[in-house]
Protein backbone atom coordinates (compact mmCIF):
# COMPACT_ATOMS: atom_id res chain seq x y z
CA UNK A 1 0.00 0.00 0.00
CA UNK A 2 1.21 3.15 -0.98
CA UNK A 3 1.33 6.28 1.19
CA UNK A 4 -1.01 8.02 -0.65
CA UNK A 5 -3.25 5.44 -0.09
CA UNK A 6 -2.68 4.89 3.66
CA UNK A 7 -3.37 8.88 3.91
CA UNK A 8 -6.45 8.65 2.13
CA UNK A 9 -7.68 5.37 4.61
CA UNK A 10 -7.20 7.87 7.26
CA UNK A 11 -8.99 10.64 5.81
CA UNK A 12 -11.74 8.28 5.87
CA UNK A 13 -11.28 7.84 9.58
CA UNK A 14 -11.83 11.77 9.73
CA UNK A 15 -14.71 11.85 7.04
CA UNK A 16 -16.75 9.34 9.40
CA UNK A 17 -15.88 11.23 12.01
CA UNK A 18 -16.67 14.41 10.57
CA UNK A 19 -20.00 13.29 9.66
CA UNK A 20 -21.00 11.76 13.02
CA UNK A 21 -20.00 15.72 14.38
CA UNK A 22 -22.72 16.86 12.25
CA UNK A 23 -25.37 13.81 12.63
CA UNK A 24 -25.51 13.52 16.45
CA UNK A 25 -28.65 11.57 15.72
CA UNK A 26 -26.68 8.61 14.73
CA UNK A 27 -24.89 7.99 17.59
CA UNK A 28 -25.13 5.55 20.14
CA UNK A 29 -23.97 5.82 23.64
CA UNK A 30 -20.78 4.31 24.48
CA UNK A 31 -20.40 2.76 20.79
CA UNK A 32 -17.59 2.18 18.50
CA UNK A 33 -17.70 2.84 15.19
CA UNK A 34 -15.53 0.70 12.70
CA UNK A 35 -14.78 2.20 9.39
CA UNK A 36 -15.55 0.26 6.06
CA UNK A 37 -14.24 1.54 2.43
CA UNK A 38 -16.28 1.49 -0.64
CA UNK A 39 -13.29 0.23 -2.80
CA UNK A 40 -10.12 -1.06 -0.16
CA UNK A 41 -10.91 -4.66 0.42
CA UNK A 42 -7.53 -5.27 2.20
CA UNK A 43 -8.79 -2.51 4.81
CA UNK A 44 -11.90 -4.18 5.06
CA UNK A 45 -10.55 -7.55 6.09
CA UNK A 46 -8.72 -6.24 8.73
CA UNK A 47 -11.19 -3.90 10.57
CA UNK A 48 -13.69 -7.14 9.97
CA UNK A 49 -10.98 -8.31 12.29
CA UNK A 50 -10.83 -5.91 14.19
CA UNK A 51 -15.03 -5.15 14.28
CA UNK A 52 -14.97 -9.08 15.57
CA UNK A 53 -12.42 -8.52 18.36
CA UNK A 54 -14.89 -5.10 19.84
CA UNK A 55 -17.58 -7.25 19.56
CA UNK A 56 -15.93 -10.07 21.24
CA UNK A 57 -14.93 -7.97 24.18
CA UNK A 58 -18.56 -7.20 24.68
CA UNK A 59 -18.17 -3.36 23.24
CA UNK A 60 -21.14 -1.59 21.37
CA UNK A 61 -20.01 -1.94 17.54
CA UNK A 62 -21.64 -0.39 14.68
CA UNK A 63 -20.61 -0.97 11.43
CA UNK A 64 -20.07 2.02 9.23
CA UNK A 65 -19.52 1.80 5.27
CA UNK A 66 -18.90 3.89 2.63
CA UNK A 67 -21.22 4.42 -0.05
CA UNK A 68 -21.01 6.29 -3.37
CA UNK A 69 -24.44 8.32 -2.26
CA UNK A 70 -23.66 12.16 -2.01
CA UNK A 71 -26.99 11.98 -0.35
CA UNK A 72 -25.96 8.77 2.23
CA UNK A 73 -22.59 8.80 2.31
CA UNK A 74 -22.39 6.58 5.11
CA UNK A 75 -24.17 3.02 5.55
CA UNK A 76 -25.04 2.27 9.44
CA UNK A 77 -25.39 -1.77 10.95
CA UNK A 78 -25.45 -3.29 13.89
CA UNK A 79 -23.70 -6.53 13.50
CA UNK A 80 -25.31 -9.29 15.28
CA UNK B 1 37.98 -28.49 33.85
CA UNK B 2 39.43 -27.65 30.52
CA UNK B 3 37.62 -27.79 27.38
CA UNK B 4 38.71 -31.10 26.01
CA UNK B 5 37.73 -33.36 29.15
CA UNK B 6 34.41 -31.94 29.42
CA UNK B 7 31.63 -34.70 28.23
CA UNK B 8 29.50 -33.13 25.47
CA UNK B 9 26.46 -32.00 26.22
CA UNK B 10 23.20 -33.38 24.93
CA UNK B 11 22.31 -30.44 22.29
CA UNK B 12 18.59 -30.22 20.29
CA UNK B 13 18.72 -29.30 16.74
CA UNK B 14 15.90 -26.80 16.33
CA UNK B 15 14.45 -25.19 12.84
CA UNK B 16 16.29 -22.21 12.71
CA UNK B 17 19.68 -23.90 12.93
CA UNK B 18 20.91 -22.92 16.52
CA UNK B 19 22.14 -25.52 18.60
CA UNK B 20 20.14 -25.00 22.14
CA UNK B 21 20.93 -26.93 25.15
CA UNK B 22 18.46 -29.15 26.04
CA UNK B 23 17.24 -27.70 29.61
CA UNK B 24 16.08 -24.45 27.44
CA UNK B 25 14.02 -26.59 25.13
CA UNK B 26 11.56 -26.32 27.63
CA UNK B 27 9.13 -23.65 26.55
CA UNK B 28 8.42 -21.75 29.71
CA UNK B 29 5.47 -19.02 29.37
CA UNK B 30 7.45 -15.44 29.91
CA UNK B 31 5.81 -13.19 32.66
CA UNK B 32 4.16 -10.12 31.75
CA UNK B 33 5.28 -7.09 34.09
CA UNK B 34 3.38 -3.52 33.41
CA UNK B 35 5.73 -0.67 32.86
CA UNK B 36 4.18 2.65 34.95
CA UNK B 37 2.76 5.64 32.52
CA UNK B 38 5.24 7.71 31.13
CA UNK B 39 4.36 11.16 29.09
CA UNK B 40 6.41 13.63 27.56
CA UNK B 41 4.80 17.37 25.78
CA UNK B 42 4.59 18.27 22.83
CA UNK B 43 3.62 22.12 23.53
CA UNK B 44 1.90 23.71 26.74
CA UNK B 45 -1.77 22.68 26.30
CA UNK B 46 -0.68 18.92 24.04
CA UNK B 47 1.17 15.89 25.30
CA UNK B 48 1.48 12.32 25.45
CA UNK B 49 0.73 9.46 27.47
CA UNK B 50 1.94 6.23 26.69
CA UNK B 51 1.71 2.64 28.47
CA UNK B 52 2.69 -0.89 27.34
CA UNK B 53 3.64 -3.86 29.03
CA UNK B 54 7.30 -5.81 29.03
CA UNK B 55 8.05 -9.30 29.47
CA UNK B 56 10.27 -10.10 32.25
CA UNK B 57 13.73 -10.06 29.42
CA UNK B 58 12.34 -6.39 28.63
CA UNK B 59 11.17 -7.52 25.38
CA UNK B 60 7.69 -5.38 24.93
CA UNK B 61 4.73 -7.30 24.67
CA UNK B 62 1.62 -5.26 24.23
CA UNK B 63 1.11 -1.54 23.74
CA UNK B 64 -2.03 -1.08 26.69
CA UNK B 65 -2.19 2.95 25.30
CA UNK B 66 -0.49 5.77 23.12
CA UNK B 67 -2.72 8.82 23.59
CA UNK B 68 -2.85 12.56 22.56
CA UNK B 69 -4.46 14.54 25.27
CA UNK B 70 -5.26 18.38 24.85
CA UNK B 71 -6.01 20.27 27.37
CA UNK B 72 -9.67 22.49 27.30
CA UNK B 73 -10.77 24.42 30.00
CA UNK B 74 -8.24 23.01 32.27
CA UNK B 75 -8.87 19.36 31.89
CA UNK B 76 -7.12 16.87 29.71
CA UNK B 77 -9.01 15.01 27.08
CA UNK B 78 -7.91 12.26 25.13
CA UNK B 79 -8.30 12.83 21.41
CA UNK B 80 -6.96 10.21 19.75
CA UNK B 81 -5.29 6.76 20.78
CA UNK B 82 -3.85 4.02 19.98
CA UNK B 83 -3.58 0.10 21.31
CA UNK B 84 -2.26 -3.02 19.90
CA UNK B 85 -5.15 -5.35 22.68
CA UNK B 86 -6.23 -7.78 20.08
CA UNK B 87 -2.95 -8.36 19.00
CA UNK B 88 -2.22 -5.76 16.11
CA UNK B 89 -2.44 -1.73 16.38
CA UNK B 90 -5.05 0.26 16.02
CA UNK B 91 -6.63 3.73 16.53
CA UNK B 92 -9.57 5.24 18.07
CA UNK B 93 -10.13 8.58 17.13
CA UNK B 94 -12.58 11.28 19.62
CA UNK B 95 -15.62 12.46 17.63
CA UNK B 96 -15.47 15.25 19.54
CA UNK B 97 -16.07 17.17 23.29
CA UNK B 98 -19.43 16.75 23.21
CA UNK B 99 -19.46 12.97 23.03
CA UNK B 100 -17.09 10.44 23.77
CA UNK B 101 -18.27 8.34 21.29
CA UNK B 102 -15.13 6.84 19.37
CA UNK B 103 -14.38 5.56 15.93
CA UNK B 104 -11.66 2.65 15.72
CA UNK B 105 -9.59 2.07 12.62
CA UNK B 106 -6.93 0.09 11.23
CA UNK B 107 -6.45 2.91 8.07
CA UNK B 108 -3.42 4.61 8.00
CA UNK B 109 -2.38 2.67 10.98
CA UNK B 110 1.52 0.56 10.99
CA UNK B 111 0.72 -3.38 10.46
CA UNK B 112 3.79 -4.94 10.35
CA UNK B 113 6.08 -5.64 13.00
CA UNK B 114 6.49 -6.52 16.76
CA UNK B 115 5.19 -4.32 19.62
CA UNK B 116 8.70 -2.20 19.84
CA UNK B 117 8.05 -0.96 16.19
CA UNK B 118 4.20 0.07 16.96
CA UNK B 119 4.97 1.93 20.01
CA UNK B 120 7.93 4.17 18.03
CA UNK B 121 5.35 4.61 15.03
CA UNK B 122 2.48 5.33 17.27
CA UNK B 123 4.54 8.27 19.06
CA UNK B 124 6.50 9.26 15.83
CA UNK B 125 2.74 9.56 14.24
CA UNK B 126 1.07 11.42 17.20
CA UNK B 127 4.39 13.71 16.76
CA UNK B 128 4.32 14.47 13.34
CA UNK B 129 0.49 15.06 12.98
CA UNK B 130 -0.73 16.45 16.12
CA UNK B 131 -1.74 19.74 14.84
CA UNK B 132 -4.45 18.03 12.28
CA UNK B 133 -6.02 16.08 14.60
CA UNK B 134 -6.10 18.94 17.31
CA UNK B 135 -7.27 21.02 14.28
CA UNK B 136 -10.04 18.37 13.17
CA UNK B 137 -11.03 18.04 16.48
CA UNK B 138 -11.59 21.45 17.29
CA UNK B 139 -13.20 21.94 14.45
CA UNK B 140 -15.80 19.18 15.00
CA UNK B 141 -16.55 20.19 18.42
CA UNK B 142 -17.06 23.76 17.01
CA UNK B 143 -14.12 25.35 18.99
CA UNK B 144 -12.12 26.55 16.41
CA UNK B 145 -13.16 30.14 16.75
CA UNK B 146 -12.07 30.44 20.26
CA UNK B 147 -9.23 28.68 20.03
CA UNK B 148 -7.28 29.75 17.31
Amino acid sequence: MGKKQIEKNFELSEKLANFLAENPKILKKGANFVVFSATDDALNRINSKLLKSLKGQGKKVVKAKETKSQKNPWAFTTPC
Amino acid sequence: MPRKFRKPKKRIWRKCGNWIPQKLSKKIKPKKVCKAPKEFNLSGEDKVIYVYDVYENGKIAEIVNVSYQLLIDDNWITILRFDSEHGFLHGHMRISINDPTEVAFTAGVKKKGDPHTWLTWAMKRIRKSYLEYKRGFLKRSKLIDKKR
